[in-house]
């Protein structure tokens, strides 16, 4: 939900930002103006008292007027300028009639200059009488001719009066003028129709009721407990939450948590420090746990990063959720690991143009499972390009990447990445790093600043971490195992791969296909061709995504699930004796995910691990 | 070096708090106005007759020069139709008067029946008469500045007609049904002049409007960051 309205705010505020802004500056504007001045009517003399019309003498009767009986609709004896008048309103219109000679009355200038006059009460002279046949917008309606009469005051007032009964229409000046024009683009009305029910603003004002909707309902998303931890009488009202927590390697324990927080948030201070790179913001979907009772509705970005087999048995991300009195919680034995291990870089080098290996062998030997990651520790430090070590003939790639001079962390952060190789195969943690530049365009905009330090480290460096901890893990099961990757996927398929036709000298079906833009993106591809070419039961593929013009290339071409589609799934005799295992960028992932959807593959069959690219 | 993304976002976000609230109320308010058509919010569907011809000949019984006579102080006379029989309306220093133009006899500010009558040539809708009340004083806000004191006819119908007539001149003052008075219910929360609603120049319309105008140059702002990938790093 909270994905969608935000990506419904940013499109609506992109398309429709220029409006918005000024809808609020003309309203602003409009409201600090004041509205006695910008009435136009500063200088509207007030009515002066109205002569008894018997002073007058003798008046015709109306029924002498020269008018269509018929359409007669109201008329009115009134005084205008030192005479008695009818005003004759029929359908054609208001005409005047000297109301003692019985004659068409026309307004002419001396008359509307007297007036004007009349209803003046400022002090500046007379500065010019107009006709304006085809009338003036916003003033009487719009339509039908006007007199417009000047005067020479500091806000220019004009007099307007109806052309056909010498009726003062209205006063305007300067600031009445402007806000006019702020009305008009307030009311998107740039005819003269004066009318703020036209298409343009109701398709408009209709989407900005959805931009503000989506942002009220963003305001209680973005906001948690902590923002407000500093504000006086925040403590207040502290409910310490009973909640029992364990993991595999430590019994469960009763703590109190500050319900205020998240579980992400409130564990920390008990020593309890779940892997995140995203700090407790729902974005990275690391901070799994496990409800054994009781699970709380899965939130948006729950459903976004756990697959619904583990959300039907209760995992869910600790950033999303408070401690609950009662709670019992299993967590990864990752989250106990107060101390950091420590290890020295025995080696790094640029397997393509983004992607680094990096081994580090460990002070003290560590077990894991394929498919497990380690954090790093990533310490404050300051970045220039040349610490990348970045070969010549890598360089060509980043001539488009808008590096800035040196970019540097002032705080200490956590990124987890994946084992690149089997346990027990090497003295050495492998990882693969890959490098994240700026977004395209953003000059000035740091890259990752994880991978950028651990691209840097050289040989001989110290890193710290902890770990290992994970939930992509391979089933003890004989079934036919099918690993599809894509970029920086390889790391945790390559561990598997190894682990069980190396390690295990597994007898089963094991296909891994990765998926790449162009052969110098193709990962270890010298490593997979020797364990095809070693083991029979094992099937390397490799789809190039980008390599239209590569005549060299003799493989297949397109995104990688397409190709498994092609050349695997379509005339797999017992695609329900198969896992999946999946592992590379999102829309890949989504990508692959959807197509085994498609061909009835059980969910629990599938697993996946995504990242970022 | 300012990070542009991280505070126009701080900005973004802690403003929200201040004007978010108000940003939907004018955004839905805003939308409504525009989006219901004004002569829908008038009832001009609601009412008929309101020009009828009034035919000089049948004011015959009462001249212009007699009624000049009858009332030496008026200051203007009108000749218009009362349910679509010609009255003549006299502006005296004591108030308005009518007399009836066809036999010149003064007519009494309108009685219940009378404002019926009036209210019953004027409706258009298919309902039926539910209350008539009396107001001459605590006018209902709707009426605004119409001059006490002034028969409210209710209708029964699907739009919750209400019409005013005045009395003392017979007038077909106003009409108010159930769109116009949401109409002038978000017209209040769009100005946020909760007590006379119609004064723009209020020291909250100005202070809110000028931190929503900061609050959407700052997601204006923010925009220029929220197109790019993101950039996650992720176990890999």
């Amino acid at each position: 939900m909270s994905v969608l309205m935000r990506r419904l705010h940013r499109w609506l505020g992109l398309l429709l930002a220029i409006q918005v802004l000024v809808w609020i500056a003309s309203g602003a504007l409009i409201s600090l103006l004041d509205s006695k001045i910008a009435s136009g009517a500063v200088f509207r003399a007030g009515k002066a008292g109205a002569v008894p019309l018997s002073s007058w003498g003798p008046v015709v009767e109306p029924s002498q007027l020269d008018i269509p009986v018929s359409l007669l609709l109201k008329l009115r004896l009134d005084s205008l300028q030192g005479r008695p008048v009818y005003r004759v309103t029929t359908s054609a219109g208001t005409r005047l009639f000297d109301a003692r000679s019985g004659r068409v009355l026309e307004i002419d200038r001396p008359l509307a200059e007297r007036i004007a006059r009349a209803s003046y009460a400022g002090a500046g002279p007379l500065a010019g009488v107009s006709y304006l046949a085809e009338g003036e917008p916003g003033v009487g309606g719009g339509a039908g001719p006007v007199w417009r009469v000047d005067f020479a005051d500091q806000l220019e007032t004009r007099v307007y009066l109806s052309g056909s009964d010498g009726e003062v229409l209205g006063h305007k000046n300067r600031r009445s003028r402007l806000v006019d024009l702020l009305l008009m683009l307030h009311f998107m009305d740039y005819g003269q129709a004066g009318n703020f029910n036209n298409p343009q603003i109701i398709v408009l004002a209709f989407g900005a009721l959805w931009l503000a909707l989506s942002g009220v309902v963003l305001v209680f998303t973005s906001f948690s407990r902590a923002d407000f931890a500093a504000l006086p009488g925040a403590g207040r009202g502290v409910r310490p939450a009973a909640v029992r927590v364990g993991s595999p390697a430590h019994p469960p324990a009763t703590l109190q948590l500050d319900n205020r927080l998240s579980l992400y948030a409130s564990l920390a201070p008990q020593g309890i420090r779940l892997p995140s790179n995203c700090e407790g913001s729902g974005s990275c979907g690391l901070c799994r746990i496990r409800y054994e009772q009781d699970p709380p509705v899965p939130t948006g970005a729950d459903r976004e990063w756990i697959d619904r087999v583990a959300l039907a048995v209760g995992e869910r991300l600790a950033c999303q959720h408070r401690p609950r009195q009662g709670d019992r919680l299993a967590l990864p034995d990752i989250a106990y690991q107060t101390d950091l291990q420590g290890g020295v870089v025995t080696a790094s080098r640029w397997l393509t143009p983004l992607l680094k290996e990096i081994r580090i062998r460990p002070d003290e030997p560590v077990a894991f499972r394929p498919g497990d990651y380690f954090q790093f520790c990533i310490p404050p430090c300051q970045i220039q390009s040349s610490d990348l070590g970045l070969p010549v003939e890598f360089q060509g790639s980043w001539h488009e990447i808008d590096l800035p001079d040196r970019w540097a962390s002032t705080s200490t952060r956590f990124r987890a990445y994946s084992v690149a190789t089997a346990p027990g195969l090497e003295q050495d943690l492998v990882f693969t790093v890959r490098f994240a530049p700026p977004p395209d365009g953003s000059h000035g905009v740091p890259p990752g600043i994880g991978s950028s330090y651990l691209c840097s480290l050289v040989a001989g460096e110290r890193v710290a971490y902890r770990g290992p901890s994970g939930d992509f893990h391979l089933a003890d099961s004989p079934r036919e195992k099918i690993l599809i990757g894509g970029g920086a996927g390889m790391a945790p398929l390559k561990a598997m791969t190894q682990h069980l036709l190396e390690t295990r000298q597994w007898q089963g079906r094991l296909r891994f296909w990765y998926g790449a833009r162009n052969q110098d993106e193709i990962l270890y591809r010298d490593t997979f061709e020797a364990l095809a070419a070693r083991f029979e039961n094992f099937e390397w593929g490799v789809a190039l995504s980008d390599a239209a013009d590569d005549q060299q290339w003799p493989g297949d071409r397109g995104f990688v699930h397409r190709v498994v589609m092609e050349r695997v799934l379509q005339q797999h005799p017992a695609l329900d004796n198969c896992e999946f295992y999946l592992c590379g960028p999102p829309l890949m992932l989504e990508a692959t995910r959807h197509m085994l959807g498609h061909l009835g593959v059980a969910e629990t069959a599938i697993r996946f691990d995504d990242f970022g690219s | 070096m300012v990070n542009g993304a991280r505070l126009s976002r701080k900005v973004h976000k802690w403003l929200s708090l201040a004007v978010g609230l108000q940003l939907l109320i004018w955004a839905a308010s805003g939308f409504y106005m525009v989006a219901v058509r004004i002569d829908i919010i008038h009832g001009d569907m609601l009412v008929s007759n309101m020009a009828t011809p009034v035919a000089v000949a049948d004011a015959d019984g009462a001249t212009v020069a007699g009624l000049l006579q009858r009332y030496p102080d008026a200051t203007g006379i009108t000749l218009d139709s009362l349910a679509g029989e010609a009255v003549y309306r006299l502006d005296t220093p004591a108030g308005q008067r009518l007399v009836n133009a066809g036999n010149g006899e003064s007519l009494p500010p309108l009685d219940e029946a009378s404002a019926l009558s009036v209210a019953r040539y004027h409706y258009a809708d298919s309902g039926e008469v539910t209350s008539v009340e009396y107001i001459n004083r605590n006018p209902p806000s709707e009426i605004g500045a119409l001059p006490l004191p002034v028969w409210r006819v209710n209708f029964d119908d699907r739009w919750g007609t209400s019409f005013y007539i005045l009395p003392d001149s017979g007038r077909f003052a106003t009409r108010r049904h159930t769109l116009w008075r949401i109409f002038d219910f978000l017209w209040m929360l769009h100005i946020m002049d909760y007590e006379e609603r119609e004064n723009v120049n209020n020291r909250l319309l100005q202070g809110v409007s000028v931190a929503a105008l900061m609050f959407a140059a700052s997601g204006t702002w923010l925009l220029l960051y929220s197109f790019r990938r993101p950039r996650r790093e992720r176990p890999a």
